[in-house]
């Protein structure tokens, strides 16, 4: 049995060696040679779907877009107005339903291409034709004929042919684009802004789908190749690890940008993001805070929450008894205790929500419809019958979907001892992973279901439409015919006060046939460093990246002084000297 | 292998098959014996088994206990740190509110309360970020930890010995395709499987009347169906080197019956490494549920876990605040049961161990 | 030797078909798809990107693609097409669902040297930590020395390997800052989640190492090699070593398959860009073709570390048929 000593001896020693000296090899091929820190690094949580404009929705990805690409039009990062974007102006028909935006002469691709009104054409043309799937397609609908071109069918659901000239979409000449649209729109330019208006390079694009036409995608989106109109350019892409940009030269407000390099990590865990950020490797996160912690953040000027235009909800479906009931959704959205909620569990000056708008929503306030009452709540589960002899409540237990997500849990938990305290209700949490949670409330397979809603733009539309019949976002069985023509009728109501009031009485409905739940408003939660100068803080909580600089102590020390907030001085990482894009620096002495 | 809880060979069923080659030799009546000698002897092992027995006992009787509700939350000023025992032994603040109990807990609990009334043990180990007693949900989280290891090794010693000892025991034909099966289940990443269960058995219930399917329940599935795997390995291999041992040809060239020969050879021989297997499958299993709770998948709210204590745990510890206690409390119960376990699993072993005692 | 090589590769033909097949049906069945958002499509866009994808052909047609290039259509089944990917068989993996410009192959590529850099460092750390305690306890065997060696490498193995992460982190990264608290490209990051990921694998592999040494130790030709006076030292060395590391070997194969094909757990924790979280991405989000790719991944290593755990047994022991069974 026992091997002749020394030869397997010194086989073994020859062999550990080879495989020590692989193994070496290994690590040595994997790591990468020293990348210096970029100006400014931030993280966007996991790994982005992608960088094609149309193809991505989440709010991660609407921030790298921001870097790689510019609309027609921009919001400014503090106050969210429209402002000039690629278009350097543009003009509204009196008839309110056709824009005519007027390209800057300069606005030039990342390859230093100009940028013409056509590319613009095509970027609409591309994101409305179904090939693209185009998750946004839809909000590009409000131009003439355009849900025609995608759907490829009439109004009345006869089939169509596809037909691009019937489409309210023509660049005039070079600079000049005109867009039609079905009717008047009051928000129309906001909407505009959104990421997914974000022109794409057609020179570079097409030959490459052309050529592979199964992995254009693939190939297209790497540095070198990908060409973007935007204040940065992709410099580096390593999968799960990091994305580099580079300030793009091209671009026409380049004399403005002040960050030459930045690094937009992968980081999934939110612990790591925090100890990331803390070490200064990351100047900005923004995430799930554990509650826990936000108590120890409040204090600090690098913590500093602000309203944000998102609603956190619970979706009843109302296709289920007893959940069919009005009664019965006036109840459970009674018998909360919000303020518990928001005070000892999110702790980050989230607000409670007795609406489903936030309360400052552009111009619009929203109309206050229902209160707190477990009484209440009591009397009126009594009154529809659910109470036995005795007169004690008698409810099926029900079931309370959540997606994983400590902060979910934490929410649900404390919302079903609230009910079970208040109406004795058992209610049964369910914890789920996303995509089995989205199946089961697609299909209307719930009796509850956490959801949130964050808005695209700063208008009440934006919460409001989701809540018509057969909206795809409704997802609740829920239907109300005066609450569709309300929403329908301010959709294109150009008198602004007017416009108000319709939505505010269709919200009075909604808020009284109770299919959501609302719980609380979001606040932002945004780990900056103190000499981050430019960062928007506004309800979007949307950054404009081209803003962004480093302050010199001086300035630092001028806006520490100058701000009303009480808060502990945390140390900042950025560069002493400041950094200042190129215009602004040479102003400076 | 406790990172290894992940994809198909968590189990490290190589090291079993490895002991288990060490501790095949021949045994006699009297092992038993001797084993029970070997392992009084051993201090380290005496006290593991204490620290089990204990455990076991405690997670029985712990809706009996006066001690706070798991589930049973007051959100002001928390997480609150531990307090002595001999600053605040008890209080009065008992709220008697445990979620979803089966009957005989309900009955358990309802003589604490008789008992105890209103009085409950003061946050001797703090509470977690919700109020919640923690050293009142280590205990009850001990159960879920508990019963899923129970689990695993009820299936490992049904399916697993039987699925090794039938291919062990078959024509070659037969024992290829039983153990390839196993080969192909092995090779499968758990995760697939985990989630697949997760979502396919415990998908809502039509009309949402009653659940149907608990978590719990999903863990032992998923648990059951990888566990059994390497058990299934390992006890063939024994098996087919008992075959071919001298002592049982003997036996069968004396005209002993095959029923007579496994009885008498085969069993007796083959258990000795199944326990030792056990005890190192047990470990594996408790940090396998630690890891599908890291991962959000553990049992649901107000159930608890000590997978669910170790992440949350792990969660808290952080350079803005350290609530130390909540990482360290599930984190002291859990490496003194899984030491325990290793520490009896290593006594086991030598003691199992005839050559070298010899020696 | 060929043989041995040739039957191994049918087997391992035969065994990934049947990961294929089963993960293919597994992932297929569970609710939820690749396209489901919290933004629902409009069904002319969902038919769209299904088409896209091909997730609009019946399952048995999906099934072939994903096999490999058989496409049972116009063009014959072996026929060209161009818009349709290569699939297993022709090392094409196709695109990512769920990362919309990135192949499978790509992140393969780009992810699986990172975890098995890590991998390689965690083994070191295993190697390193349970060679050492396990030659300690096996030297003096029932003294307090092997009590205590076996008890701190037994409490590798029980803890939950996040729980260690995190308080390496909190006491080697941020308190006493030696090491970066997260990221990826410098020696430096490779430290703790090497240490953190091999320290469950440094107990099996003391376990294994003192076991093993102290059965060869036992042995006859030992006893004769001292009997004659050969040195203590060139004893262990030279003849038990050897023969005590086989189980060692034994265990290290099926589990660097594992470690080297990454860990999920600490890969979140130190953000490593490493394969392990596509194992749960990929299943999580549906992504039919990277949860396929990565199965296919890990079943490769396995199989791949199985064999070259019997060519080492052959180095060890020469006189170790390959014959006798895989």
């Amino acid at each position: 049995m026992f091997p002749m000593p020394s030869t397997s001896g010194a086989r073994l020693a020859l062999a550990s060696t080879l495989l020590g000296v692989l193994g070496l090899c290994v690590v040595a091929f994997a790591l990468r040679s020293g990348r210096p820190r970029a100006d400014f690094a931030f993280t966007g949580g996991g790994e982005l779907r992608s960088l094609d404009p149309h193809g991505v929705t989440g709010v991660p990805e609407g921030r790298v877009m921001r870097l790689l690409y510019e609309g027609l039009v921009a919001r400014n990062p503090q106050t969210l107005a429209v402002e000039p974007g690629a278009a350097e102006g543009w003009k509204v028909n009196p008839d309110g339903r056709t824009f005519t935006f007027a390209l800057r002469a300069d606005a030039r691709w990342s390859n230093g291409d100009p940028l013409s009104a056509a590319d613009f054409e095509w970027s609409f043309r591309r994101m409305l034709e179904p090939a693209t799937a185009c998750e946004y397609a839809s909000s590009l609908w409000l131009v003439e004929g355009a849900r025609e071109f995608t759907t490829g069918q009439a109004a009345d659901g006869t089939p169509r042919e596809r037909d691009w000239s019937r489409v309210g979409i023509v660049a005039r000449d070079e600079r000049v684009l005109e867009i039609r649209l079905e009717r008047p729109t009051p928000h129309f330019l906001p909407l505009l802004s959104l990421h997914v208006f974000a022109p794409v390079h057609r020179a570079s694009l097409e030959p490459l789908q052309q050529q592979f036409p199964r992995d254009w995608a693939t190939r297209w989106t790497r540095p070198g190749t990908l060409v973007t109109n935007g204040p940065f350019r992709l410099a580096e892409r390593r999968i799960g690890e990091v994305l580099r940009f580079e300030r793009n030269e091209h671009y026409w407000d380049a004399r403005n940008v002040a960050m030459r390099t930045i690094d937009v990590l992968s980081v999934e865990s939110w612990s790591s993001a925090l100890n990331l950020y803390l070490a200064g490797e990351l100047d900005w996160v923004d995430g799930a805070i554990p509650s826990s912690l936000v108590p120890e953040l409040l204090g600090r000027e690098d913590f500093d929450p602000r309203p944000y235009l998102g609603v956190y909800f619970y979706r009843v479906n109302v296709t289920r008894p007893p959940l069919d009931r009005r009664e019965v959704r006036a109840a459970l959205a009674t018998s909360l205790r919000r303020k518990e909620i928001c005070e000892l569990v999110l702790k980050a000056g989230q607000q409670p929500a007795f609406s489903f708008l936030p309360p400052q929503v552009g111009d619009y306030r929203p109309p206050r419809t229902f209160g707190e009452s477990p009484e209440y709540a009591e009397k009126l589960l009594q009154d529809a019958g659910f109470a036995d002899a005795e007169g004690k409540l008698d409810l099926r237990a029900l079931e309370l979907h959540f997606n994983t997500s400590e902060v979910h849990r934490d929410i649900a938990e404390v919302a079903a001892e609230q009910w079970r305290a208040a109406l004795g209700l058992e209610v049964r949490l369910r914890n789920q992973e996303w995509k089995s949670f989205l199946d089961a409330q697609g299909k209307l397979d719930y009796d509850l279901s956490r959801s949130s809603w964050i808005a695209d733009y700063a208008d009440p539309s934006s919460f409001l439409d989701i809540w018509t019949t057969g909206h795809e976002n409704n997802r609740t069985g829920w239907s109300n015919r005066q609450y569709d023509e309300l929403v329908t009728a301010a959709r294109s109501e150009r008198d602004p006060a007017r416009r108000r009031e319709l939505y505010s009485n269709a919200e009075r409905i909604l808020m009284h046939e109770l299919p959501c739940i609302p719980i609380y408003h979001y606040v932002s939660q945004n780990l900056v460093d103190p000499r981050v100068g430019g960062f928007g803080q506004n309800a979007l909580n949307e950054q404009s990246p081209k803003h962004w600089y480093w302050r010199s102590d001086a300035e630092l020390e001028e806006v520490r002084t100058q701000s009303t907030r009480r808060s502990e001085r945390v140390e900042s990482h950025g560069p002493k000297e400041g950094l200042y894009a190129p215009a602004r620096a040479e102003e400076q002495p | 292998m406790s990172t290894a809880p992940r994809k198909g060979d968590w189990f490290g069923d190589a090291t079993f098959e490895r002991v288990a080659e060490q501790v095949a030799g021949e045994s006699s009546p009297s092992l038993w014996a001797d084993v029970r000698r070997r392992l009084a002897a051993r201090a380290s092992a005496r006290w593991s088994l204490r620290w089990l027995l204990a455990l076991v006992l405690a997670s029985l009787i712990v809706p009996l206990l006066p001690l706070p509700s798991p589930a049973a939350m007051a959100l002001d000023k928390q997480p609150k740190p531990p307090v002595a025992p001999w600053v605040e032994p008890f209080n009065e603040r008992f709220e008697p509110y445990y979620g979803e109990l089966n009957p005989l807990d309900r009955a358990l609990v309802s003589v604490r309360q008789k008992v105890f009334g209103s009085k409950q043990t003061g946050p001797w180990l703090g509470t977690d970020a919700k109020g919640r007693d923690t050293l009142s949900r280590i205990l009850w989280g001990s159960r879920t930890s508990l019963l899923v290891a129970l689990f695993a090794a009820l299936t490992s010693l049904s399916i697993g010995v039987a699925w090794g000892a039938v291919a062990g025991l078959a024509r070659s034909r037969i024992d290829n395709a039983m153990m390839r099966t196993v080969d192909v289940l092995q090779s499968l990443p758990t995760i697939f499987l985990v989630i697949f269960l997760l979502s396919f058995l415990n998908a809502p219930s039509p009309g949402g009347a009653a659940r149907s399917v608990s978590r719990e329940t999903v863990f032992f599935l998923v648990i059951g169906a990888v566990s059994w795997l390497p058990m299934a390995r390992v006890v063939r291999g024994q098996v087919l080197s008992l075959r071919h041992a001298a002592f049982v040809e003997a036996a069968r060239t004396q005209g002993a019956s095959t029923g007579w020969i496994v009885r008498a050879h085969l069993v007796p021989n083959v258990l000795p490494i199944v326990l030792v297997y056990l005890t190192l499958t047990l470990p594996s299993v408790i940090l396998y549920e630690a890891f599908l709770s890291f991962l959000g998948l553990g049992v649901e709210a107000p159930k608890v876990s000590w997978g669910v204590l170790a992440a949350d745990g792990a969660e808290a510890i952080s350079p803005l605040a350290t609530f130390w206690w909540l990482p360290l409390g599930p984190a002291i119960a859990m490496g003194a049961t899984l030491l325990a376990l290793g520490l009896v699993g290593d006594a086991l072993r030598d003691a199992l161990d005839m050559k070298r005692s010899e020696a | 030797m060929r043989r041995f090589l040739l039957r191994r590769l049918a087997w391992f033909a035969l065994t990934v078909w049947a990961v294929i097949t089963i993960s293919f049906v597994l992932m297929r069945s569970v609710p939820g798809g690749p396209l489901s958002s919290d933004r629902t499509l409009h069904p002319t866009v969902e038919a769209a990107v299904n088409a896209r994808y091909h997730l609009d052909w019946p399952a048995w047609r999906q099934y072939l693609q994903t096999l490999g290039p058989l496409n049972l259509d116009e063009h014959g089944l072996l026929g060209d097409r161009s818009d349709v990917f290569g699939g297993i068989l022709a090392f094409d993996l196709g695109p990512s669902l769920q990362h919309r410009d990135v192949s499978v192959n790509e992140i393969v590529a780009q992810s699986l040297p990172v975890s098995a850099a890590l991998g390689v460092t965690a083994l070191g750390w295993a190697l390193l930590l349970g060679l050492t305690g396990g030659l300690v306890s096996a030297l003096r065997p029932g003294t307090a020395l092997d009590t205590g060696a076996r008890v701190l490498s037994t409490l590798g193995l029980s803890l939950p390997n996040f729980v260690i992460a995190s308080f390496l982190v909190l006491a080697l990264a941020v308190a006493l800052p030696i090491f970066p608290v997260a990221g990826w490209g410098t020696p430096a990051h490779l430290a703790l989640p090497g240490f953190a990921l091999g320290a469950p694998f440094a107990a099996y592999v003391a376990r294994l190492f003192r076991a093993g040494l102290l059965e060869t130790l036992s042995q006859d030709c030992i006893r004769t090699a001292r009997a004659k006076g050969v040195p203590w030292r060139q004893v262990v060395l030279r003849h038990a070593l050897p023969g005590a590391l086989v189980p060692v070997i034994s265990f290290l194969g099926p589990a660097a398959a594992g470690i080297l094909t990454g860990s999920l757990v600490i890969e979140r924790i130190f953000t490593i860009p490493g394969t392990g979280s596509h194992f749960v991405a990929g299943a999580l989000n549906r992504d039919y073709a990277l949860a396929m790719g990565v199965t296919l991944v890990y079943t490769v290593a396995v199989y791949a570390l199985n064999v070259l755990v019997d060519l080492a047994y052959a180095v060890i022991d020469p006189r170790i048929e390959l014959e006798k069974d895989a």
